[in-house]
């Protein structure tokens, strides 16, 4: 679903936020991203998206090279892929419903449909009361659980998470990584970017650290190699 | 291409809401640039009305010689029955002229007294076709002269010249202010654009981010710029027409300065016209602040 080959970005010259990186996540698979402030987990999650174009090697996520893919395709690799940033990214002057469903409203989901897949998906983070609320009106954690069903609307390939549960409580944190564990065992790929250890001891998924721009560890795919 | 439209309609409805007070004062703007042309238009052509009604009245009249041969009248009236311009030619007699004198201006009756010879002459008074210019009407007379038996073609030719440019210069006038307000209701439009988009530049990094295309982050600014215009013009218009009511119920009606004038509001095409140069310097101006200035932060490079 995703492989990285010995991909370099920068952000100074001389200075590399990630040296040289390459790993694979196979489809269906649960990973943790994890390392220090500055070590890289947002810049991988940037070129993921396309977000940013790496200085060096190659990207590729569902089998298109990202780094390499016409800009006319951007918007469609990022429909394919729900995200969850640390800082929640919602239009403040849009309602909850609104933020939730702006994608499928471009692409022309009737409002019927839009209705029903935004009260499931906040039916999920618990907040399908809370539609026509607009994002200040929340508490970060809700605006977190709001993001969360925006990145899990559109039923996602792939589904990448910046610290989404670094403004929330233990058992809200518990609650949004069973969620998350939850969207994963219906097939999604899911790439959580985190410094919680404790999570991550908890959650018993495969770990890549990355330490000051490169792959320090992997705990390895706990999917077959056929797979990947 | 329907789905586009209602997405970009809908969101455009609502960022103008959102960003009313800004929005009002582009409104404003090509209000008053379209009022400005709406009101020339609206002068101009009345006036124009005016000229042409005015122009029937005034006699253009062929003053015969005493003298005149039956040969040359008859001459004369074929030459007046064969010129296109030419709507009506009534012949007058000398005594027919005496007894409208007599009818037409009783109180100087006594002019007449002594005189025992007819001084009226023979004329030919004539009406032109509506519409018909001054040069028209220089060529008749210059073919007129030319002719025999006549003793003077006489025509107010100073009115209604002066009529005729005025009406022009208020028409060109009208042109004038009327560009000069589209092009700064074009420049407000793209700089109030540039503002809005400030005030939602997190929102449309969002946009990208999440995926929407670059058409669908474009188009609610595209149709608030032609809404924006439209509107404009929409109040424009209205503004105009109240300005025509005030003039109909006040100064027809007090019998002031053109007495029983009867004013008429812009035709069905010049409202169009206005409207459509609303929503025409609306899409300019959200074009240029699209092209200038915000398509580098909405592109996806």
């Amino acid at each position: 679903m995703i492989h990285f080959y010995h991909v370099d970005q920068a952000y100074q010259k001389n200075v590399l936020a990630l040296n040289d990186v390459t790993f694979s996540c196979a489809k269906g698979e649960f990973v943790f991203l994890t390392g220090a402030s500055g070590a890289g987990k947002t810049t991988l999650l940037k070129l993921i998206i396309r977000e940013e174009i790496p200085l060096r090697g190659q990207i590729l996520v569902n089998g298109q090279n990202v780094s390499s893919i016409p800009v006319s395709k951007i918007p469609r690799l990022r429909r394919s892929i729900g995200v969850v940033f640390q800082d929640f990214k919602l239009i403040r002057t849009k309602t909850v419903f609104e933020n939730v469903t702006f994608v499928l409203k471009t692409l022309g989901v009737e409002l019927k449909e839009r209705r029903k897949r935004a009260y499931n998906v906040l039916k999920q983070v618990g907040l399908q009361h809370k539609t026509n609320a607009y994002p200040l009106e929340l508490s970060g954690g809700e605006q977190q659980r709001v993001a969360v069903a925006r990145a899990i609307v559109n039923d996602p390939l792939l589904l990448l998470a910046d610290e989404p549960t670094g403004n929330l409580d233990p058992e809200m944190a518990i609650e949004i990584m069973n969620l998350f564990n939850k969207i994963n065992r219906k097939g999604t790929t899911v790439l959580v970017a985190t410094h919680d250890r404790d999570m991550i001891t908890r959650m018993r998924k495969r770990v890549i650290t990355l330490h000051r721009g490169k792959v320090g560890n992997d705990t390895g795919s706990q999917i077959g190699e056929k797979e990947l | 291409m329907l789905r586009y439209f209602v997405f970009a309609l809908t969101e455009a409805i609502t960022g103008l809401w959102r960003s009313r007070m800004l929005n009002l004062l582009s409104i404003g703007t090509v209000m008053f640039a379209m009022f400005i042309l709406g009101s020339f238009v609206f002068v101009g052509l009345n006036l124009q009305k005016i000229t042409i009604d005015w122009q029937e009245q005034i006699q253009f009249n062929v003053f015969l010689k005493d003298d005149v041969t039956d040969y040359q009248r008859a001459e004369i009236e074929s030459m007046l029955e064969q010129a296109v311009f030419v709507d009506q030619s009534h012949f007058i007699s000398k005594e027919e002229a005496q007894s409208r004198f007599g009818t037409d201006f009783k109180s100087y009756a006594d002019a007449l007294e002594g005189i025992n010879e007819n001084p009226f002459p023979a004329s030919f008074q004539i009406t032109l076709m509506r519409g018909v210019g001054r040069d028209s009407f220089v060529k008749l007379r210059d073919r007129l002269v030319e002719m025999g038996g006549i003793e003077e073609v006489y025509y107010d030719e100073e009115i209604y010249r002066r009529l005729d440019s005025f009406a022009g210069l208020i028409k060109l006038s009208g042109w004038f202010f009327g560009s000069v307000m589209i092009f700064s209701s074009i420049f407000t439009i793209s700089n109030v654009l540039k503002l809005t988009f400030f005030t939602r530049r997190e929102e449309v990094d969002i946009m990208k981010l999440v995926g929407a295309s670059r058409a669908y982050i474009r188009g609610p600014f595209i149709v608030e710029g032609v809404l924006i215009g439209l509107l404009g013009s929409f109040f424009a218009v209205v503004l105009v027409y109240f300005g025509f009511w005030l003039l109909q119920s006040y100064i027809t009606d007090k019998d002031f300065l053109f007495g029983n004038l009867n004013l008429t509001f812009l035709s069905l095409r010049w409202v169009l016209i206005l409207v459509f140069s609303g929503a025409i310097s609306g899409l300019l101006g959200s074009l240029i602040s699209l092209n200038q200035f915000l398509e580098e932060h909405i592109s996806y490079q």
